[in-house]
């Protein structure tokens, strides 16, 4: 074979061209990884809105689903596992579950406090510690023992944090109840201010200041079957407390999507398969109260005329009572006819609650106060939310209301109880925690004497006590699952009973 | 079709022709000194000319081909003793050099022992020196056949190979899985590769989930290939042959060369033109005998009703006998009518689709270069009314040859298509009609909904059976339209020069630019978005490849060893723009427009880019063309990893040996090979995976929103791996009439990226980790031959069998599932039904709650109700236990017949469509082959009076003889298992059956063995004569054929074609299915001409 005389410059002028080739190519490639489209921080104000937004959203669909259903201020028609207590097959339709839409905004709250201490923003950092407090209390009321302490730290490599007891949850330092002392500190220490970013009450910091005290009360409340609470109660309560219904934590949704009231986009059928409840129908018809023309819709035939007419669904399974309205014009648009109407407000915890609560304080003797008049400002606050007018049914004014038979501050928790049940609607989860409470303190149905055992439920008539936790956790976090469930005796059943709710 | 007798059209003979003469000018011709010219003819075993046959000189590297005519002289020289006639797929002939004038020889033909191939970076090889297993098809086979999707048509035809199509319309993706799914993040496509250039085969989904963005099919990008434009289709089984690929190959390659004007010298002309009619393969068993309503109960009241009396709005077929009692309905004006069932009413809603495809090329070859242009036009109306797609495809090949060192070849591709329509498959009620049947009322005629909006309300309110639930199917189809424009360009310019005979040198640019803009109309009163939206989706995607190649070939016939390499690098840039802009809610009804909004536009902005730079090197070496070694190399670096671990290497290396040129094997064996492989490659990520980020939110009025990513990212990624081991043998009996080619592998992928879902309560729901390993092993096996071939008929017959197991062998620490698609079916609440991969088990399991069930596996009842696990079960894989095809061609005279059977043995599908019907009672489930009762069993009747003013009045009949007892058993008081006796409401059975009530969280209930046999295809073909041909039209062949799909199903599975999946999040999801279209059967007729 002859040589090819090329050959001998081949070599290095390919090689030199490979070379250059490579080195072309080079260099850039660790830009090109720079990510365009969504920044590596961002300030707290940006977060804000968000976090309280989901909060109220998962407030405002567990109500709608959920919690009215449980305590029976309204019904479903279909898919009524709520209502016969099924709960082991709850459907959370539309809506992101409860457990990952509050831990989801917890991380953000936990970014906010982070920056808040950065930015040596104290208001900022108490509003956080509230809004953590609030998260939190929901979940632990929700489900009893859950990851607390350890949480939210995935970033810092803690994927499978322990479940921590309720009791430590409220209590221990730290706890929620310490959270919301620290957070008054800081509120009273920094004076009134603003919280920038801030859309639940408008950046004032002398509002969140208030609710954080009486988020303070509504959680002792909640233990108080368990420890004595009287002393933290009187001291809170001489805390700043919401002065008017203009003090409500509720988030004022705007008119237009994606920041409508979040049932708004269901489908009609859906929207339809809640119904006003049976017994809530009944007491407020029984006493004339105009809510019931806000709560709830009138019939068809009768909209719109001198005489509508109003049903009660029963709670319940097939063969049970089943026709009742719909719920009211502020909680949905018809096709065809959308109402002018304001839609109704994300509520965290309204004045009125705060009156029930404080009426309960001064009827138990933890504070000294007017349980008479806490229950008439209550009662008062949350016709005003609703924007009833007593000329619907015929009464004068509120007063008018308060002084029937039946409505008459009686110095009965019943009174109490059955007032705050209506005022709790759409409530987010409470209307079932505080039924649950009454339940368990009053040692079952008798405790809610207003309520009775769902028709044709599956649980033999026992008021579930608690909401099973996500089936995930089972293969994402196992061992502390199991650990939790084992303190539950062994089953994560509906029926265990929590802390705060142990006989 | 398969590469049977091989190169018998002239084209391919002609192909060759070049290639050869490439291949000797590259191997030189010295000139001789005394030498004398032998002259002579090679013909083949019809006694016809051969050209291109290889005449060497034996003992030296002095060689020639046959011209046109097979006739061929060569220099000898004193001493030279034999001349050897070679040909691909030809046994090689010697013949003594005596003097003799003429030199005539005969060479005996093999079926397909020799063919050429294409390879790893274009290169052309013979199979006999491979190493691994590759598949080719002609693309007559591809054309042949009137497809809109030139891959679903691969479907049968390759072993190892499986080819799952959408049916979801004329757009439909076909999704390619070579030998198995590798990957747990779910991107198990094959690379394809256009003429050298790769180009990304995904769903270009831009999944945010609204308005079914992530259910519709736009379809994939390789179907875009224009069919008639393909000249041949490789399949790269395995890394082996796919090493030189890189990263994006490690789940297979699919070449697909596309036609050049090379072949017959001067000018030709294709026309081809085809027609297709497509109907329904298979519809459920809808039932006829009741119609809607609930428990027994229905007459017509607003439409908004459905409990108490009327039941008008139930969504259900639950309702009273078709019996002809007079009840008012909803299109009788408050009037009591016989209510009668309208059986044909979701068929008469189809109709027949139609498919025109028309193509013409001109193509040149002469001594400078070759040259091609072709157009096609492609125009399809799809079964559901008012879907479309049109496509112009023009595509351009040429090559120059610029002086006697330089080549000059360039390829484009330019694609334009388009659709007003393109349906939506999924579950969501605003565009999917396939939902609305689920519980579409057996009672009513599909005509009388044809005027969908209310009088007077036009653009505003739609009329439909029911208020509550569903959307007018004609209101769907043509006010809630998604279509889509996509521009597409793939091109590349590829310049060779050779530096010397043995040493060239090629730059090699391609393009890969894609444009597609979606619109999406939601019109007024579409249920769940009552005010309407419009929302518009604007897709660029953009991908460059600068490639550098230095090739020696050292093939010297002189020697015994021989060795190739080539060295290169390969510069590969990727940019991924989407920008969404959605009105939620419209202004003006029927206005569709972004400007007519009613609270502002929503809009959402994304770029990825990605690079990846790399160097390769390839050695071939051979010995005595018997042994045959192939060492290759590849280091990438790609820009997604972190810097630290962004750069892998990873090598291969196959051998073969020709045991039939060793040893004799009998006279019945004439060729044997067997092969080895082993091969590993690398894998990068997605963009941006290293770094935590903050992403955008709706904003809040006026107030910007942002939180922390729920997705954690990891600045510690190291690259993926897969590696793999073949061995295989290729055997061919009695010259080749029959042929046998098996293939065994283990791929191993590790380190897989993957985002693993984490407890929210970490603050996160998922990481992205390197995790995991899982196995594919798998044989292939291709069994070919002519079971009859003489002067009248000739059978060829192909079977290919594919048997793959995908096992997971472990997944990041202390985890043992990982759910690879968590909630199949969002929003049905329960505890969702999953894919999942879980530690030794295989892959892709379908995950949901089971029956609770006795020792003897009859299911527990309580209180007359199925009782489900408190945990979810692992139900099985989707992975078939045997894939086949059958493929088999007739030729007699002029005419050929074929078809092909395909289906699948063992593997499970979970038929969501069939749940739903029946859980409606809108089937009858006499066919469901898990479940005896029927939805006709034990139905509520009533005896029905209607007041004066139209109320309804219901009087129990006979309430005792209602309800259905589940098979299976029951607790007794004793606690003891006994047979099930309560007998209960017939839906509600059904329900609990089907649904769990509502949480639909059941996989048991409609879980089939989704074994199925189809005709795939029918072929019947004419060749007009050439002497009428040129004669009568001037032409030199013509075809005509008939051509089926889809023909004929036989399998166990109800309600659904077994051959389909879900599309969820942009992912192909194999094993389930959901509100699919019904797959079309089509019948065609094409005609080709070759001027």
């Amino acid at each position: 074979m002859k040589m090819n005389p090329l050959r001998k410059r081949t070599l290095p002028v390919l090689s030199a061209l490979m070379a250059l080739f490579m080195w072309a190519g080079c260099g850039e490639l660790s830009e090109l990884n720079e990510n365009p489209n969504q920044p590596e921080s961002v300030t707290p104000d940006v977060m804000l809105p968000g976090v309280i937004r989901d909060i109220s959203d998962v407030l405002v669909g567990h109500a709608f689903y959920i919690s009215n259903c449980a305590s029976q201020l309204s019904a479903k028609s279909l898919r009524n596992e709520v209502d016969v207590y099924n709960w082991n097959a709850v459907p959370i339709i539309g809506f992101d579950a409860l457990w990952p839409s509050l831990y989801g905004a917890l991380r953000d709250i936990r970014n906010i406090e982070a920056a808040a201490i950065e930015r040596g923003d104290d208001r900022l950092l108490a509003a956080a510690k509230t809004m953590r407090a609030f998260a939190f209390s929901v979940l632990t009321d929700t489900y009893g023992d859950i990851p607390y302490s350890q949480a939210l730290a995935g970033n810092n490599g803690t994927y499978f944090p322990a479940y921590d007891k309720q009791a430590d949850i409220y209590l221990a330092d730290g706890g929620l109840l310490d959270e919301l002392d620290a957070a008054h500190a800081l509120f009273a220490a920094a004076g009134p201010g603003t919280v920038s970013g801030d859309i639940l009450f408008g950046g004032d910091s002398d509002l969140w200041h208030r609710f954080a005290n009486a988020l303070h009360l509504r959680l002792l409340v909640h233990c108080s079957a368990q420890t004595d609470v009287s002393a933290e109660f009187a001291e809170v309560a001489g805390r700043p407390l919401m002065e008017g219904t203009a003090h409500n934590a509720a988030l004022n949704y705007l008119n237009a999507f994606p920041n409508q009231f979040p049932i708004i986009p269901l489908k009609q059928g859906d929207f339809e398969s809640v119904r006003f409840g049976q017994a809530a129908f009944a007491l407020m018809e029984g006493s004339n109260d105009p809510r019931l023309m806000q709560y709830a819709r009138a019939t068809d035939a009768t909209i719109g005329s001198d005489n509508e007419a109003f049903e009660g669904w029963e709670n319940g399974g097939k063969g049970c009572d089943d026709t009742g309205s719909r719920l009211g014009l502020t909680y949905y648009d018809y096709p065809g006819h959308p109402t002018t109407a304001d839609k109704a407000p994300g509520v965290w915890m309204s004045y009125a609650e705060q009156e029930f609560i404080l009426c309960e304080g001064a009827w138990r003797g933890w504070s000294s106060g007017d349980a008479a008049a806490h229950y008439a400002q209550a009662v008062t606050a949350s016709m005003v939310d609703h924007g009833a007018d007593p000329a619907d049914t015929g009464l004068s004014s509120v007063e008018d209301f308060l002084s029937q038979e039946g409505v008459v501050w009686n110095d009965t928790p019943q009174r109490l109880f059955e007032q705050k049940w209506l005022a709790l609607y759409f409530h987010g989860m409470e209307p079932y925690f505080e039924v649950r409470r009454w339940y368990t303190d009053g040692g079952g149905w008798d405790g809610v004497p207003f309520l009775t055992p769902p028709c044709a439920n599956t649980n033999d008539d026992n008021l579930p006590l608690r909401f099973i936790y996500p089936s995930e956790e089972q293969s994402l976090n196992a061992d502390n699952y199991a650990a939790a469930v084992e303190r539950l005796g062994g089953s994560n059943s509906f029926n265990a009973a929590m802390w705060l709710v142990a006989p | 079709m398969l590469h049977t007798p091989p190169l018998r059209g002239h084209v391919g003979k002609r192909g060759l022709l070049f290639f050869m003469t490439m291949l000797l000018f590259a191997a030189g011709a010295p000139v001789l000194a005394q030498s004398q010219m032998a002259t002579g003819v090679v013909l083949d075993d019809r006694a016809e000319p051969l050209p291109g046959a290889v005449v060497l000189v034996q003992g030296s590297t002095r060689g020639t081909l046959t011209d046109l005519n097979g006739n061929f002289a060569i220099e000898t020289a004193a001493g030279d003793m034999q001349l050897r006639f070679s040909f691909v797929g030809f046994q090689d002939q010697m013949l003594p050099i005596d003097g003799r004038e003429r030199y005539e020889v005969t060479l005996g033909g093999m079926i397909g022992i020799d063919e050429v191939v294409i390879t790893a970076l274009g290169v052309e090889r013979s199979e006999k020196s491979l190493g691994y297993a590759i598949q080719s098809l002609d693309g007559k086979a591809v054309s042949e056949v009137p497809v809109t999707n030139a891959v679903s048509a691969l479907n049968g035809k390759i072993a190892g190979v499986n080819i799952q199509s959408s049916s979801a319309g004329p757009t439909a993706s076909a999704n390619v899985t070579i030998r198995g799914a590798g990957s747990l993040s779910g991107n198990n496509q094959a690379l394809f590769v256009v003429n050298g250039i790769p180009i990304t085969n995904g769903l270009f989904s831009s999944g945010d989930g609204l308005n079914g963005s992530t259910t519709i099919d736009f379809g994939n990008a390789a179907q875009v290939i224009n069919p008639d434009d393909i000249a041949e289709i490789s399949v790269l089984k395995g890394p082996a042959a796919a090493a030189l690929y890189g990263t994006r190959a490690a789940a297979g390659v699919v070449l697909i060369n596309t036609k050049t004007g090379q072949g017959a010298p001067g000018w030709h002309v294709d026309i081809n033109s085809s027609t297709t009619l497509s109907g329904l393969l298979r519809m459920p068993d809808f039932q006829n005998e009741y119609g809607a309503g609930g428990y027994g109960r229905y007459s017509y009241s607003n439409g908004a009703t459905y409990t108490g009396d009327f039941y008008d709005a139930f969504g259900e077929n639950w309702g009273p006998r078709l019996d002809g009692s007079a009840i008012r309905q909803w299109n009788t004006n408050g009037e009591a009518t016989p209510f009668t069932a309208a059986p044909d009413n979701v068929r008469n809603f189809f109709r027949t689709g139609v498919t025109s495809r028309n193509h013409v090329a001109i193509s040149n070859q002469s001594e400078d270069g070759d040259f091609r242009m072709g157009y096609t036009h492609l125009d399809s109306r799809g079964i559901v009314p008012n879907t479309d797609l049109t496509r112009h495809t023009i595509s351009m090949s040429s090559g120059q040859n610029i002086g006697e060192r330089l080549n000059v070849r360039t390829n484009l591709n330019y694609i334009r298509s388009g659709s007003g329509n393109v349906p939506n498959a999924g579950y969501d009620e605003s565009s999917s009609i396939m939902y609305g049947w689920l519980w579409f009322q057996r009672n009513a005629p599909i005509d009388d909904l044809q005027n969908y909006w209310k009088p007077g309300l036009e653009n505003v309110q739609q009329a439909n059976t029911e208020e509550l639930w569903t959307n007018n199917p004609w209101f769907l189809v043509n006010e809630n339209t998604n279509g889509f424009n996509n521009d597409r360009i793939i091109g590349n310019v590829a310049a060779t020069y050779n530096l010397t005979d043995r040493v060239s040198v090629r730059y090699r640019m391609g393009a890969d630019i894609n444009g597609e803009k979606r619109r999406f109309r939601r019109a007024m009163s579409t249920k769940s978005v009552l005010l309407g939206s419009y929302r518009e989706d604007d897709l660029r995607f953009h991908e460059t490849n600068n490639e550098l190649l230095l090739s020696y070939d050292g093939t010297d016939y002189e020697k015994e060893w021989n060795l190739s390499a080539r060295l290169g690098g390969n510069i590969m840039r990727q940019t991924t723009e989407i920008l969404r802009a959605n009105a939620p809610q419209l202004l003006i009804p029927g206005i569709f427009n972004l400007g007519n909004s009613r609270s502002g536009v929503i809009t959402d902005d994304f770029t990825y880019r990605k690079g990846i730079n790399s160097a390769f090197g390839v050695a071939n070496i051979s010995y005595k063309n018997r042994f045959f070694l192939d060492l290759t190399g590849r280091n990438d670096w790609s820009s997604t990893l972190p810097t630290n671990n962004n750069s892998y290497f990873y090598p291969s290396a196959t051998a073969s040996a020709i045991l039939s040129d060793m040893f004799d094997l009998g006279n019945k064996l004439d060729f044997a090979k067997v092969r080895a492989a082993y091969a590993e490659v690398g894998g990068d990520t997605d963009p941006y995976n290293i770094r935590n980020v903050y992403v955008y939110e709706n904003a809040w009025g006026d107030q910007p929103v942002a939180a922390e990513s729920a997705d954690l990212a990891n600045a510690g990624l190291l690259p993926e791996r897969t590696s793999s081991i073949e061995f295989g043998a290729d055997l061919r009996w009695w010259l080749g009439r029959l042929g046998l080619d098996v293939a065994w592998y283990q791929m191993n992928s590790r380190d897989q990226i993957i985002n693993l879902p984490l407890a929210a309560t970490s603050g996160y729901t998922s990481r992205i980790v390197n995790s995991g390993e899982i196995q594919n092993r798998g044989i292939e096996v291709v069994l070919r031959g002519q079971p009859v071939k003489n002067d009248v008929l000739t059978w060829t017959s192909t079977l290919n069998l594919t048997r793959n197991r995908s096992e997971v062998l472990s997944l990041a620490d202390g985890v043992e599932s990982y759910q690879i698609i968590p909630d199949l079916y969002p929003n049905d609440g329960g505890q969702d039904l999953s894919f999942e991969a879980r530690v030794g088990q295989p892959y892709g399991l379908l995950v949901g709650l089971g029956f609770q069930r006795d020792d003897a596996g009859n299911i527990i009842h309580e209180n007359g109700l199925p009782m489900l696990t408190e945990n979810k079960v692992n139900a099985g894989s989707y992975q078939p236990d045997l894939l086949f095809g059958w493929d088999n061609e007739f030729r007699f005279g002029r005419f050929t017949a074929g078809f092909l059977l395909n289906g699948q043995l063992g593997g499970l599908i979970f038929s969501r469509s069939h749940a739903l019907y029946a859980t409606a009672g809108s089937i009858t489930n006499n066919d469901d082959p898990n479940m005896p009762l029927s939805t006709l069993d034990g139905r509520e009747t009533y005896d029905i009076t209607y007041g004066a003013d139209g109320i309804p009045v219901y009087n129990a009949v006979n309430e005792s003889s209602w309800g259905v007892v589940g098979p299976g058993v029951m607790y007794n008081a004793e606690g003891n298992l006994v047979e099930n006796d309560v007998a209960v409401p017939t839906r509600d059975y059904i329900l609990s059956y089907y649904g769990n009530g509502f949480s639909r969280d059941n996989i048991e209930s409609a879980l089939y063995d989704a074994t199925f046999i189809k005709l795939k295809e029918l072929r019947l073909g004419f060749d007009i004569p050439a002497d009428w041909l040129s004669s009568n039209m001037n032409a030199s062949s013509a075809t005509i054929s008939l051509v089926g799909r889809n023909l004929l199903l036989f399998t166990d599975v109800p309600t659904i074609d077994p051959e389909t999946y879900s599309i969820r999040a942009g992912r192909i999801v194999p094993g389930f299915e959901s509100t699919a279209l019904p797959t079309p059967r089509t019948i065609g007729l094409a005609i080709n001409l070759h001027f």
